[in-house]
């Protein structure tokens, strides 16, 4: 079974990241909400409406992007631009509305100088190029971005992120995003769910999602100087400290990392004990763990690939 | 850009909700793709010109009295012309919409569609009709050559014309269904090849493509399912207008149409509910694409 008991809520308007490692059930999962796959159980609704029962309303409230195709649902003996103007058609987008998305939409993504050649001589970074623009043609309120920046160069990566938090934040499109790219999903999305063997594991803000993974908190005390030793000793001995994680010489200063088991009693406790020294605080800041690492500890020991 | 992107989606503008306008947009993409299939055209052509040398030859074989008991004048070269060219015709749209649905399954194209708000008699309309229109240009090249190139004597009158290009319609029409159906079978199996090669074989045959239904007279489950073929009825009224130039007003084309009306009407239905449940099916097991 590939999702098995999901029980997720995106909001109206919300950026919201799916993760999972291959073969957890995203796709399935997209797929579902998309209609191209029946539930044996259970329902689900998208912008309201029923995936089964009210197929077609969903269909037209929703742009899927299946980037991890490399743009094989493309018609590649279509040009980019024929490619389209078939899309407004099945998509029911009015002609006139159409034609000026259509030539916005190949210039946005640099694709005029080819936009009459047939897809099959595109690279795949250009098909993914055609397929965002495909997805975003429509202009539906709910967009399911499975993979939108995979194939895709630096800069169109950039450039598409931006696109697609100007999509949320500026006409608050609904956006489901799934990426293998974790710093693109922790830097766009709001909030992340973690999928594995069909199941959500996590569910959560960043900061939520930091919390199930790290019972203790880890603080970063940077100083100016090079006699961290000592300061390390006086951290060390604070009652809250529960271990020193690293302590380290950078550049011509110091950083010390340590585990503390109350943070906000942590950063005003030690700050008040190295004060009483000769210390020069630079800084002392909660190290909330990367999204890699959050989404590694989660699914460890369930990626088959 | 003379205005950021997002400016052209801030504007909330009503779908333009058209069943005509969806299948119009399948049936262009779809020929447009055609287009760009240039040595595919020209080595059909050939085949065309070959398989009407063939005939000829065959029609050289054959004694005008032997084939004018079966009420199609006396010519073997006008009558397989017309059997075969319109079953090749009719083979050709029928393979179409199933051909297509295995590439698009194969490509991850389906996938676009049926996650569109299209309708999907609006998409297997289309993509008939993408048939329907090419399968066209082969048919009508193949009785001008035939006409032309090898004098198969055929009447060309205004009503007799008119009679069998709505004799044409009605065979569409009642043979739409079927292919349709077999669209189904492809969605679920993915593969249909044997089914429309087995249909085109028993078409060929038990219309009497090639051969005077009279002769299956001896062997009655052949004759009973010679009848039972709508491609029979809409080969014999074809034969009649254009051979022997006969018109809507003939009782015998009223008869034809009449049946191959109620095929229409029974099989259509059946190929766009079957077609329903190879959907439903496919979705329930998650393989609209198979990439």
């Amino acid at each position: 079974m590939a999702v098995n008991h999901v029980d997720l809520l995106v909001r109206s308007g919300e950026l919201f990241g799916l993760l999972g490692p291959n073969g957890a059930g995203k796709t399935t999962l997209i797929k579902m909400l998309c209609t191209l796959i029946l539930p044996t159980e259970g329902t689900a609704k998208v912008g309201g409406y029923d995936i089964v029962r009210e197929a077609a309303k969903v269909r037209e409230s929703i742009g899927w992007l299946h980037g991890e195709t490399g743009g094989r649902a493309l018609y590649w003996r279509l040009s980019a631009r024929d490619n389209l103007r078939f899309y407004a058609y099945i998509q029911n987008v009015p002609s006139d509305i159409a034609q000026k998305r259509i030539e916005a939409l190949l210039e946005f993504f640099d694709l005029q100088r080819d936009a009459d050649s047939l897809v099959k001589d595109y690279s795949t970074g250009m098909k993914v190029r055609v397929m965002l623009a495909r997805t975003l043609l429509p202009n539906p309120p709910i967009l399911l971005l499975d993979e939108p920046t995979v194939g895709l160069d630096a800069q169109t990566a950039i450039e598409t992120r931006k696109l697609i938090q100007a999509l949320n934040k500026e006409l608050r499109k609904t956006i489901l995003l799934t990426s293998h790219n974790l710093y693109e999903v922790e830097k766009l999305c709001e909030r992340v769910a973690i999928i594995n063997g069909g199941k959500i594991a996590a569910l959560g803000t960043m900061d939520q999602l930091a919390h199930l993974v790290r019972e203790a908190k880890t603080i970063e005390v940077r100083l100016d100087g090079r006699d961290g030793e000592v300061a390390e000793q006086t951290v060390r001995g604070l009652e809250l400290v529960r271990r020193i994680v690293s302590s380290e010489r950078s550049g011509d200063g110091w950083i010390i990392r340590a585990e503390v088991s109350d943070l906000d009693s942590a950063i005003p406790k030690i700050a008040n004990a190295l004060a009483t020294g000769t210390f020069k605080i630079r800084g002392i800041t909660e190290i909330r763990p990367h999204l890699e690492e959050i989404f590694v500890e989660l699914t460890e020991g369930d990626n088959h690939g | 850009m003379d205005r950021p992107l997002i400016t052209y989606f801030q504007e909330n503008v009503p779908p333009t909700r058209s069943e005509v306008r969806q299948t119009w947009g399948i049936f262009w993409g779809q020929i447009k793709i055609f287009l760009t299939y240039r040595t595919w055209f020209i080595t059909d052509m050939f085949n065309t010109v070959v398989s009407i040398a063939v005939y000829y030859f065959l029609s050289l074989q054959v004694k005008p009295s032997q084939l004018a008991a079966s009420g199609y004048g006396t010519s073997y070269l006008a009558f397989s012309l017309i059997g075969v060219a319109f079953a090749s015709y009719l083979w050709f749209c029928i393979n179409r919409i199933s051909h297509s649905m295995q590439s698009e399954i194969r490509e991850g194209t389906f996938e676009t569609i049926a996650s569109s708000p299209i309708r999907m008699r609006s998409y297997l309309f289309g993509q008939a009709g993408r048939g329907f229109f090419v399968g066209l240009y082969y048919m009508v090249g193949a009785l001008a050559l035939g006409v032309f190139g090898f004098n198969a004597p055929l009447h060309f009158e205004p009503a007799a014309l008119f009679t069998s290009i709505l004799v044409l319609v009605f065979m569409i029409l009642s043979h739409l269904g079927l292919g349709i159906f077999i669209a189904g079978i492809v969605l679920v199996y993915k593969q249909a090849d044997p089914v429309t090669f087995m249909v085109s074989l028993f078409m060929e045959f038990f219309a009497g493509a090639l051969f005077p239904l009279q002769l299956l007279a001896n062997y009655p489950p052949l004759a009973i399912a010679s009848e039972l073929m709508p491609y029979t009825y809409a080969l014999d009224a074809l034969r009649k207008s254009l051979i022997l130039g006969a018109t809507i007003a003939s009782s015998d084309i009223l008869f034809d149409l009449a049946i191959l009306l109620a095929y229409a009407v029974i099989l259509l239905p059946v190929g766009l509910w079957s077609f329903n449940v190879g959907y439903d099916r496919i979705r329930t097991e998650g393989t609209t694409s198979t990439y």
